[in-house]
């Protein structure tokens, strides 16, 4: 037993050093990173060649077991502080859907603050909730007496003073049906800063307000870089609701749902909008509760001329009328459908 | 065929049985369908699913996703309910073919198994063509956003 023992301890030759029984040169490299001294000296195995000997082959003798790495000796004086902060931009970006690691992370340093600062606020919240929490109790006054011009976006004025606009790719509004020019009129400055978006979703737009001239006013700044729109429960007439959808020509990815109540504000088809470049609609197309009148029209929408091909389309409770002209719409680059059977209120959530 | 009574129910289901199954016969290019139902709801979808499944032409289809919910909040939980959810034995079948022409697969996933703990081990019994060839992916966990 005791021989047993001996044998499965970790052996090594007498003399050599711990970088001559690496493996690779993984462990030289991340010693050289943060032990003292970075310098790095090339280590050549010192193995005494082998000599001939007519001798039985004896087990090694082994005194003592030295151990790998000796923690208590070392002086770290480099730490991962030293990396460059594009790695650990990479580092932290792995974090993304982790909010409470980038918060946890964003409290260690001053790299990591920077470099989780971009992530966490990546998605920005404009929602009545928050805004409501912002209010002063006259203002709160104010706002149950309906008298909301200035402060129904209040919210967007404490972000900016943050200095969060810069990070801002997906914005999520939320603020019930007061996402209205005229509310938003008061703090435009603020909304135009937000010019690299790439995913906006919007609850009630009310979408007559913000076409025609009042479109460049307001959402100028995200046509370039819009690739997803969501859009539940858009409100308006279908041609101004795909005219709006229509002005962002980059967009790949499009949310389409109604609202749970009676859709009067689809009783009204106009023509369809002409525009100089329609979106390629490359990516996925979510619908929910369309009905047989709204799927036609879409199907309208995405069988214009022009290259568009959604490869995703996911229906959450429309109906099979709506959802057929669609699919064929789109047979030739469908990839994957997901539809529902039955009514699912939690799956109805659709932004 | 039985259409259960759905509590809040504004507008039926895709595959219901008013309107007709989907019909994927030109969808050239399709990977993956998934069907969303409800717990207790598994039995019912099946002869239009299997109408919709049979449209599929093709050639690149391999993979079913069966993603199972909970029930609404408002009805009463019926323990066990999916023990009715029927015989699968002609899906199985086909499902099968598909497996041995382009190592299709079924995946079915929950969020939890609260409600039906005995679900994947019934969808062995269901589709046992495809448990036999390994072929039926179980998964929980929250239901991915494609």
């Amino acid at each position: 037993m005791e021989k047993f023992r001996k044998f499965m301890r970790p052996q090594r030759a007498p003399g050599a050093s711990v970088e001559q029984l690496s493996t690779g040169h993984t462990f030289r490299r991340w010693r050289s990173a943060i032990l003292v001294g970075g310098e790095e000296k090339e280590l050549v195995p010192q193995f005494p060649p082998p000599e001939p000997t007519n001798e039985l082959i004896k087990e090694p003798q082994i005194s003592s077991v030295e151990p790998l790495l000796d923690l208590g000796t070392i002086a770290i004086t480099r730490t991962w502080k030293n990396l460059p902060q594009e790695i650990v931009d990479h580092i932290v970006f792995m974090l993304r859907n982790d909010l409470k690691s980038l918060k946890a992370c964003s409290l260690t340093c001053k790299a990591m603050f920077v470099s989780t600062r971009r992530v966490i606020h990546r998605k920005i919240c404009l929602t009545w909730e928050r805004n409501w929490d912002l209010l002063t109790i006259p203002e709160k006054q104010k706002y149950i007496r309906g008298e909301r011009q200035d402060i129904a976006v209040r919210v967007l004025s404490a972000i900016a003073a943050h200095g969060l606009l810069p990070y801002a790719r997906h914005l999520y509004i939320h603020l019930n049906r007061n996402f209205t020019t005229a509310n938003l009129q008061p703090f435009n400055d603020h909304f135009q800063r937000f010019d690299r978006i790439q995913e906006l979703s919007i609850y009630w737009l009310h979408t007559p307000d913000f076409l025609c001239g009042n479109f460049d006013a307001y959402f100028q700044n995200f046509v370039p870089t819009l690739r997803s729109l969501h859009l539940d429960t858009p409100t308006g007439d279908t041609r101004d609701i795909l005219d709006f959808i229509c002005r962002f020509p980059n967009l790949d990815d499009l949310t389409f749902k109604m609202g749970p109540g009676d859709p009067r504000d689809w009783r009204t088809f106009g023509p369809l909008p002409v525009v100089e470049k329609m979106p390629p609609f490359r990516g996925r197309l979510k619908l929910g509760n369309i009905d047989e009148r709204c799927g036609h029209t879409i199907q309208q929408l995405i069988s214009l001329p022009g290259k568009r091909c959604f490869r995703f389309i996911d229906f959450r409770s429309c109906t099979s009328k709506a959802e057929q002209p669609i699919v064929d719409a789109c047979s030739s680059t469908l990839e994957t459908i997901s539809t529902t059977w039955g009514r699912f209120r939690k799956w109805c959530s659709i932004l | 065929m039985v259409f259960y009574p759905l509590t809040q129910s504004r507008s039926k289901g895709t595959v219901d049985e008013k309107g007709l199954p989907l019909n994927l016969v030109n969808v050239k290019n399709l990977r993956s369908f998934t069907l969303r139902v409800d717990f207790e709801d598994i039995r019912y979808p099946y002869e239009a699913l299997s109408q919709t499944l049979h449209t599929i032409t093709s050639p690149f289809f391999s993979e079913f996703v069966l993603e199972v919910g909970r029930v609404f909040a408002t009805r009463e939980p019926t323990h066990g309910a999916c023990r009715w959810w029927g015989t699968w034995t002609e899906l199985d079948k086909m499902f099968e073919k598909l497996a041995m022409e382009r190592g299709f697969r079924v995946v079915i996933r929950a969020e939890n198994l609260d409600r039906e703990p005995n679900l994947f081990s019934q969808a062995e019994n269901r589709l046992p063509l495809m448990a036999a060839r390994k072929g039926i992916v179980f998964e929980i966990g929250p239901f991915p956003e494609k």
